[in-house]
């Protein structure tokens, strides 16, 4: 065997310890607790002993959990839509405007709140809403989260105007377009799959956000994952490894259709 | 407007005669003093021209010349520093681009990814809101014209080179422009494609009789398509003239370097404009019969330009024609080029080298070596001021 090879054999092993290190760590609890929400005993238990739905059924049912999980749904989907509105013109602006004083500072303030610390962001969201009055209600998670899920559309949608050749737009204009029809006619087709992906991180965020939220929920108001925590507090029924499944796989879902939006598009925000 | 079109990409035609001498009177494009800053850079200075009617005008230059920045400002992508643009008439100070007519051809053609051939050729009529049945004809005679009729339902990305640049073209000349302006629109062709759309623009561009400025840094292009070539340097508009002139009577050195092979001697005029002393041994050449710039006298700093194709050589004891201007000199090289031989020169009385393109089929070959005179008729060289 030759030196070359020995060094890739070293090389692949690395990785391969790396990747499954990551499986563990990552995944690993994803699929225990999956695997526990499958069980039929009336108790969390690993190894799962028997096999049912009986959990799933129970969650789907109970008034409770579907109004949390209500409550998680119009809150994650008016968040992506309230994030994308804002975050598109401010990502046009960040990567288009000429003249544009204190670029990398307002890039900067867009990106904030994925730089501060989740709980000093809570408190204050949390003190400015009870004093507002929004406190427990949609309009103030919606406040509050699409905080937290700006950062996410502005850097997806500043990626995909970016990418847009700008020679496009200037030939639009010649054309005789105005500057809003360029927007409209020849940006935002080109942009709609770095959109669209935006948007779904946005919702993702709001759905398992539960730093702020708990801050912001109350008796007879809680999202999904703050339910999940009071159930946690309370009992550790099955009930909660089945919710934790429900979650997990809306999440994944949604993390699917980004990663194949961004892929079709060629907006990657890692890789080549 | 007055005099809206009917036909879509109606040719030239005999009528209104008389309007379209008064508008080929009034250039359509006036171009004066424009300057563009970037801070400290100045990337257009002063430039000023006008374009007529139905004229093809080139702006040439080596990149960083300014000559994209030019267009950029008249097309309206970028703001003038200073300076005064008007078209057909009226300044376009306060004019976006949108509102400007000019058609444009990028270089890379900026054609819409997400359209058809159809779609993008359509954009332009349907942003100003045509009839769908006008559109649809208008579109086919665009097509037609440049060659390209039953690809309308093509996507951009299934088009060649060629055949983008058709479109593009297309698109920016089928909302009748008063004014074409294309930005190094071949460079990204091989040879062969680009020296056919080189004849297919100009036959388009005399059918149409629209104005066109065409941006490029191919001397042999810009003289094969333009009826005036505007030659760049630094921001500065170093000629502005036809290419027959640009060639035969440069106003500068760089002018005379940039629009071909050239042989440069420089010095000072001396003896009433008959000789100039050469700047590096002080030889005299003889300048007698040359064509003289405006700014050459006796104590002038000049430079004297003889084209390479005519300088001829002389066999060492040739004694005939006193008349040529003869140095002597000896062969470096000689390069066998087809139409003709390209000889290199050294000629050690002035310290230059000489180039020399013998018509191939001419009677003797030289080889490196030997010892020769290199000469010219005075009436063939051009004595340029510095």
């Amino acid at each position: 065997m030759s030196r070359g090879s020995a060094e890739q054999l070293a090389a692949r092993t690395v990785a391969v310890l790396f990747v499954a290190a990551v499986i563990a760590f990552l995944v690993g609890p994803l699929l225990v607790t999956i695997a526990m929400s499958l069980t039929s005993t009336n108790y969390l238990v690993f190894p799962p002993s028997g096999m049912s739905f009986k959990w799933y059924t129970q969650v789907l049912e109970s008034a409770e959990w579907r109004q949390s999980a209500l409550i998680s749904l119009i809150v994650a989907t008016l968040v992506s839509v309230a994030a994308s509105g804002l975050g598109l013109p401010a990502a046009y602006a960040l990567v288009r405007a000429q003249r544009l004083r204190l670029r990398g500072a307002l890039t900067g303030f867009f990106v904030l709140p994925l730089l501060t610390p989740i709980m000093v962001l809570a408190l204050g969201q949390a003190i400015l809403e009870l004093t507002v009055g929004y406190s427990a209600t949609i309009i103030g998670l919606v406040f509050a989260e699409t905080a937290i899920a700006l950062p996410f559309v502005v850097l997806n949608n500043a990626i995909s105007i970016r990418a847009v050749d700008r020679n496009l737009e200037l030939a639009a204009q010649t054309l005789g377009a105005t500057p809003m029809l360029v927007f409209w006619r020849v940006t935002l087709p080109l942009i709609r799959r770095g959109l669209i992906a935006g948007a779904l991180f946005a919702f993702i965020a709001s759905w398992d956000e539960a730093a702020i939220t708990i801050f912001l929920t109350g008796p007879g108001f809680y999202t999904l994952p703050i339910q999940l925590l009071n159930q946690v507090e309370d009992y550790l029924s099955p009930a909660v490894a089945a919710v934790s499944g429900c979650l997990t796989l809306v999440a994944l879902v949604a993390s699917f259709a980004a990663f194949l939006l961004n892929r079709a598009g060629g907006t990657r925000i890692f890789g080549r | 407007m007055s005099e809206r079109a009917t036909t879509p990409l109606h040719p030239r035609s005999a009528v209104d005669t008389e309007l379209r001498e008064e508008s080929l009177a009034a250039p359509v494009l006036i171009v004066r003093d424009l300057r563009k800053h970037y801070g400290a850079v100045v990337a257009v200075d002063g430039v000023c021209f006008d374009v007529h009617n139905g004229a093809f005008v080139t702006l040439l230059g080596p990149s960083g010349s300014g000559k994209s920045t030019v267009l950029g400002l008249i097309a309206g992508f970028i703001p003038p520093t200073a300076g005064y643009i008007s078209l057909a008439g009226a300044s376009v100070a306060s004019m976006p681009a949108h509102r400007r007519n000019i058609g444009v051809v990028f270089q890379n053609y900026a054609l819409f990814p997400h359209m058809t051939a159809f779609d993008n050729i359509a954009f332009p009529l349907s942003v100003r809101k045509e009839r769908k049945d006008n559109i649809r004809a208008r579109v086919g005679s665009a097509l037609e014209l440049v060659g390209l009729s039953g690809y309308g339902h093509r996507r951009i990305r299934e088009l060649s080179g060629g055949e983008q640049q058709r479109v593009a073209l297309a698109r920016a000349l089928v909302f009748e422009p008063k004014l074409l302006l294309m930005d190094e629109p071949l460079a990204a062709l091989d040879k062969r494609l680009r020296d056919k759309l080189q004849g297919e623009i100009v036959e388009i561009q005399r059918h149409l009789g629209i104005a066109v400025v065409y941006v490029t840094h191919d001397q042999a292009e810009a003289f094969r398509m333009s009826d005036r070539v505007a030659v760049l340097e630094e921001g500065k508009l170093a000629q502005f003239a036809s290419p027959e002139e640009l060639y035969e009577r440069p106003a500068s050195t760089f002018v005379a370097d940039f629009v071909g092979d050239s042989n440069l001697i420089y010095g000072t005029v001396t003896d009433g404009a008959r000789q100039l002393v050469s700047r590096a041994t002080g030889t005299r050449v003889s300048i007698e019969g040359a064509h003289c710039g405006p700014d050459v006298s006796t104590g002038a700093v000049a430079a004297v330009l003889v084209r390479p194709t005519k300088v001829e050589l002389l066999k060492a004891d040739d004694s005939s024609r006193p008349e040529l201007v003869r140095l002597p000199g000896i062969v470096q090289s000689a390069s066998y080029l087809g139409e003709f031989v390209r000889y290199t020169i050294a000629v050690a009385a002035l310290d230059v080298t000489l180039l020399s393109d013998v018509p191939a089929g001419s009677s003797h070959r030289f080889v490196p070596g030997d010892a020769i005179i290199a000469a010219w008729k005075g009436a063939d060289s051009v004595v340029i001021g510095e």
